[in-house]
Formats: structure tokens, sequence, C-alpha cells
């Protein structure tokens, strides 16, 4: 076992184990910080497959951006394990289940796939880099990188008018 | 490593947050676990990429490989003595030559799609972080009117 692949199963242990506690501690603050957990450990897997800029991109969004977004509206609104809302105890079950059965189709359809026995390529090439990023970004995903800076703006005047009281 | 284990692995947790979206009653909780599905897609998106990368590099080093021969049989073609296995020799290098160009624009194609499959991450980066400011405007909202973030208070819309 080389290193790749212990740090392979170290983020991979880390990420799936912080997204359960994700959606099982009960205060919500606790959910955010398990979240962003998960996120350093997906941005340890795009550093190990060398995917440099998607993972800075990972933490700055993810991590950064969007987890104190979520932290803010939940102190905002005051939320704590006591006012968290419960779904019964049938109805976890049953969700557990359902989502427990869709994994189990997935893998047993996934598993045979053609797919499986290449390797992907780790800790080096050159695609992750910046400079081979923002070459394709744009010469050939021009269009699509404005049609997202417009999605932006109205983005923003969306949250600011939901957002906005009164009327 | 083996790309199934990153199959694996985002199916895993693609279904954490199918099952934390099935579970939880809180609205900002089902939109955290929306995010890690995102995130799940993410993940194999990154890993295909790699795969492409990797066969990318394997046609590189193949169409290496076929100009080092086709080389050497022009060198064998140099110095032939009869005219017929100077025929055949360079025959078969102007194959190699053939293979190599095939090769290295296979594994061009390869290395566009690999840049193009992270930037399709990029972009999906880009909507989660518009879907959530729009969706947390609306969460908030929410809470002003019924004071609670429980999504079954959010039946009113039936009737």
């Amino acid at each position: 076992m080389n290193i790749t692949q212990i740090l392979f199963w170290f983020l991979t242990i880390l990420a799936l184990g912080s997204a359960l506690m994700v959606i099982f501690s009960k205060n919500p603050v606790h959910s955010v910080l398990w979240l962003v957990a998960t996120f350093f450990a997906i941005s340890g897997h795009y550093i190990l497959l060398n995917a440099q800029f998607l993972a800075i991109v990972n933490i700055i969004v993810y991590a950064g951006a969007i987890m104190v977004l979520f932290l803010f509206v939940i102190m905002l609104m005051n939320l704590n394990a006591s006012t968290e809302p419960q779904k019964s105890k049938w109805l976890r079950l049953a969700g557990g289940i359902a989502g427990g059965c869709l994994m189990l189709v997935l893998v047993a359809a996934l598993r045979d796939t053609e797919i499986k026995t290449q390797m992907a390529q780790m800790r080096d090439g050159d695609i992750g880099l910046i400079q081979n990023l923002g070459m394709s970004l744009f010469q050939d995903y021009v269009v699509p990188f404005e049609i997202s800076s417009i999605l932006f703006l109205s983005a923003m005047v969306g949250a600011v008018v939901i957002g906005k009281k009164g009327d | 490593m083996p790309v199934n284990y990153y199959i694996i692995f985002a199916l895993a947790l693609f279904c954490i947050g199918v099952v934390g979206v099935l579970t939880r009653r809180n609205a900002i909780i089902i939109f955290m676990c929306i995010e890690l599905m995102l995130n799940a897609v993410n993940i194999l998106m990154v890993s295909f990429s790699k795969v492409h990368s990797q066969n990318a590099v394997t046609r590189y080093e193949a169409a290496a490989g076929n100009r080092k021969e086709e080389a050497a049989l022009r060198k064998m073609a140099d110095t032939a003595t009869t005219e017929v296995s100077r025929g055949t020799l360079l025959a078969r290098a102007d194959d190699n030559n053939a293979a190599a160009i095939g090769m290295t624009k296979q594994a061009d194609q390869k290395k566009k799609g690999a840049a193009s499959g992270q930037l399709f991450v990029f972009f999906i980066m880009v909507v989660a972080a518009a879907e959530v400011s729009v969706g947390l405007a609306i969460i908030v909202m929410m809470f002003r009117n019924i004071h609670s973030v429980d999504v079954n208070f959010l039946t009113r819309l039936k009737n």
C-alpha cells in the first residue's frame, strides 16, 4: 500500500464519515460544520487527482462562501437541536431503507461496467492545472461562461427581491 | 487508483445525500444534502476526466513508440540492398507513421474531453452557488412567514 492509496482511503473514510454525521447530527450548526469537513475531504481527493484548480475553487466557493451563507442563515433563525423538527421513527427507517436500496441497485448496475478496469491518473497529468482549464474555458466554453455570468446576475437580483421585506 | 473505487465512493456519497433528504424535515439540512449529492457527481466527473487523461497519456506513448519504429525502419531502408526489401520497409514505416498520427489525434481528443469534464464540474459549482443564494432567500422568507423551517408546514399550497 503506497502513500497514494493510504491517502485515498483516509480521505474516503473522512468524507463518508462526515457526510453521515451531516445527516445524523441533531444540531444544524454541527451539520454545517461536518459538511465543511466533507468538502475539505473532497478537495483532498481533487488534489490527489491533481485537479488543483477545482480543489481550490471547491474550498473557496463551497467551504468558504456557501457554507458561511448556510451558517449565517441558521444563526439568523436561531436554530438549534431543541427547535429541530423530527420525523417519526418509521419514516426515518423507511428513508434509510430507500437510500440503501438505491445504493444497492446502483452498485449492482455499475459493478460490471466496462470502465471499471481503467485507471484514474493520480498525482500527475496537467489536465487540472489552471493553464489548461483556462485555455479550454475561454476557447470552447466562452458562451456557457457568459451565460453563467447572466445566471449569477439573475440569482443576485432574485435573492434580493425574494429576501426583501414588505408587500 | 482504479476508477471503480471512485464510482463506489461517489455512489455512497450520493446515497447519503438521498437518505438525508428523505429523513430530515429541516429545510436547510435538506438543502445541504442536495449540495452533498452535487459534490458526489463532481467527484465522479473529475475521476472520469482523469481516466481520459490517463488514456491520452497511453496513446501519446503508443504514438511515440510508433514514431521510433518508423525511424528505425527508415534507417534500415536506407541501408537495404535489394529494391524489394527497401519497398516493404518503407511501406511498414509509412504504416507506423499513419498509426502514430491516428494515435496522436485520439490522444488530443481524450485530452480535450478530460478538460471538458473538469470544466463541467466548474459549471456545476457555479450553478450550485446561484441556487444556494436563491434557495436560502426562499427559506428565509418562509421562516419569516411561518416561523419554522419544517418542510411539513409547506403543504398549504395544496389547497
